[in-house]
């Protein structure tokens, strides 16, 4: 696992240290984005039971865009109380029955696409989550770097869908110590609608899941749903 | 489009107006009226945004102040067909391009026969003789690329560019040109471009010329190779761009890619 993850990262590093030469030649477009995510988190512990908890992620992206490149970071993060079952912990797992867990969640993505066709683009997305209990700040990360083809299709001068899909592979620390791997698939569709020349808003569809293989042998499937509302504006 | 123009067709009065406001467009077409003179022919190139209202089948250029979806921030096609009305009176030939989005909606219908195979010399005198007032759209009532194959042109804009660049054709009629046009763009995207005439505008069935000054001659430095454009013995003298004056508008397209949520997984 350390091997694949070390030749993600050198794989991502290449591209961005090889993007400047292009980008040297012509001018990039900056702009920033802020979107909210009516989120539901739901899955299956080991053991069958099911947890499910509903919380609204707030986030915000900054991307650059340099002919057919693009790249960017987004940070998005909110907490999700789970009144009854929460998802079972890989290590040290919280006493059966005990109070409503609240799990601090953030995602991060350093993303760096490119644009193939004029509305198709293929991406790659460094991504890490991680879940932050608060009873006793124990904490799961997730990270991996993800391939995803996006596109979007204009609908009328105002409206314009557009979609993502994509998998990461990725592996899993529990305070600290790797505890096995997890394969993410995500998919985002939405409508994207003009305001003028500089703003646009969006409104989409998001699903993802995402199924941990723990090395104990057990198994744990993450599913988050969200409407999701943005903005982004050029710099 | 403007290099083009200046450096293969012998335009020597070109304006370039770059993400103009409706203000900037319409002062640049009055502006036009005012200065063409009897024998100018006139070029207006606009690239940008169409809007097209499906309920009162009213069309518009969409500048880059427009306001969301209020149309009384556009430009409507009766005002740009009024300004083109103005030029046309005063000069010899108007040629309007416009690409955008719904463009087609700008014209109505007038084609021109193409240049016989033999003694077409007789058919450019006659047709450059006659006032011509046309229109060529990238597409009729429909959606149009903004990107094609990443070139920052529309396939439209893409095949009239790579036509009035390789075209080895020393005079080249916009019928000429719109056919080739219409047909490349027609192989290869689902897309058709229409060419017309303005009507009401005084179009008597002449020709707009593009006269290529490109011209090499071996063994002569190309600093020495002068080309006249005016040669065509006609009973009226014309004076084919003399004064070529070009809206150039560049906006950004319907969703800039620059401006779509990130993609994430």
């Amino acid at each position: 696992m350390k091997n694949k993850t070390r030749f993600q990262y050198f794989l991502l590093a290449t591209l961005l240290l090889a993007t400047p030469l292009v980008w040297a030649q012509t001018e990039a477009r900056y702009s920033l984005g802020a979107k909210l995510d009516f989120s539901t988190w739901e899955g299956d512990n080991p053991g069958g039971a099911d947890f499910k908890a509903k919380a609204p992620m707030l986030g915000v992206e900054v991307k650059i865009q340099y002919a057919n490149w693009f790249g960017g970071l987004t940070l998005a993060g909110g907490e999700f109380k789970f009144d009854t079952l929460s998802p079972t912990r890989p290590t040290n797992p919280l006493p059966i029955g005990s109070e409503p867990v609240t799990i601090k969640r953030s995602e991060v993505d350093l993303v760096l696409g490119y644009r193939f066709w004029p509305r198709i683009a293929l991406f790659l997305d460094l991504k890490n989550v991680s879940n932050e209990w608060d009873t006793d700040s124990y904490k799961t990360e997730y990270n991996g770097l993800g391939l995803g083809i996006s596109g979007h299709h204009p609908l009328s001068p105002e409206w314009t869908l557009f979609g993502n899909f994509g998998v990461v592979p990725m592996n899993i620390k529990a305070d600290g110590q790797e505890v096995g791997d997890a394969t993410r698939s995500a998919l985002n569709i939405g409508f994207l609608y003009r305001i003028n020349q500089r703003m646009n808003l969006s409104i989409g569809l998001q699903s993802q899941t995402q199924i941990d293989d723990y090395d104990n042998g057990l198994e744990q499937t993450h599913r988050v749903s969200a409407l999701t509302f943005g903005i982004n504006a050029a710099l | 489009m403007a290099d083009m123009l200046k450096n293969r067709y012998g335009f020597d009065d070109v304006q370039l107006l770059e993400n103009a406001t409706r203000r900037e467009m319409l002062i640049a077409l009055d502006e036009l009226g005012r200065d063409v003179l009897p024998n100018d022919n006139v070029l207006v190139y606009y690239a940008g945004h169409g809007f097209l209202d499906s309920e009162t089948g009213k069309g518009y250029w969409v500048p880059v102040d427009a306001v969301g979806t209020d149309q009384t921030t556009f430009l409507r096609n009766s005002s740009i067909r009024d300004e083109l009305n103005t030029i046309a009176a005063r000069g010899r030939h108007t040629l309007l391009i416009a690409d955008s989005c719904f463009s087609g909606s700008l014209l109505r219908s007038g084609t021109r026969s193409l240049p016989p195979q033999t003694n077409s010399e007789r058919y450019y005198q006659k047709v450059a003789q006659k006032k011509s007032v046309q229109i060529m759209a990238a597409g009729g009532v429909e959606y149009v690329d903004d990107n094609y194959r990443s070139t920052g042109h529309s396939p439209f804009t893409h095949f009239l560019l790579n036509e009035l660049k390789y075209s080895n054709q020393p005079l080249l009629t916009v019928s000429e040109l719109s056919q080739n046009v219409e047909k490349a763009v027609a192989n290869n995207v689902s897309q058709v471009p229409e060419t017309g005439v303005l009507q009401g505008a005084g179009d008597e069935l002449g020709e707009f010329i593009f006269i290529n000054v490109d011209v090499s001659v071996s063994g002569v430095p190309a600093e020495r190779v002068k080309v006249k454009v005016n040669v065509t013995p006609t009973e009226t003298p014309v004076t084919p761009y003399v004064s070529t004056p070009e809206v150039v508008i560049k906006t950004a397209p319907a969703a800039s890619p620059n401006l779509l949520p990130m993609p994430t997984l």
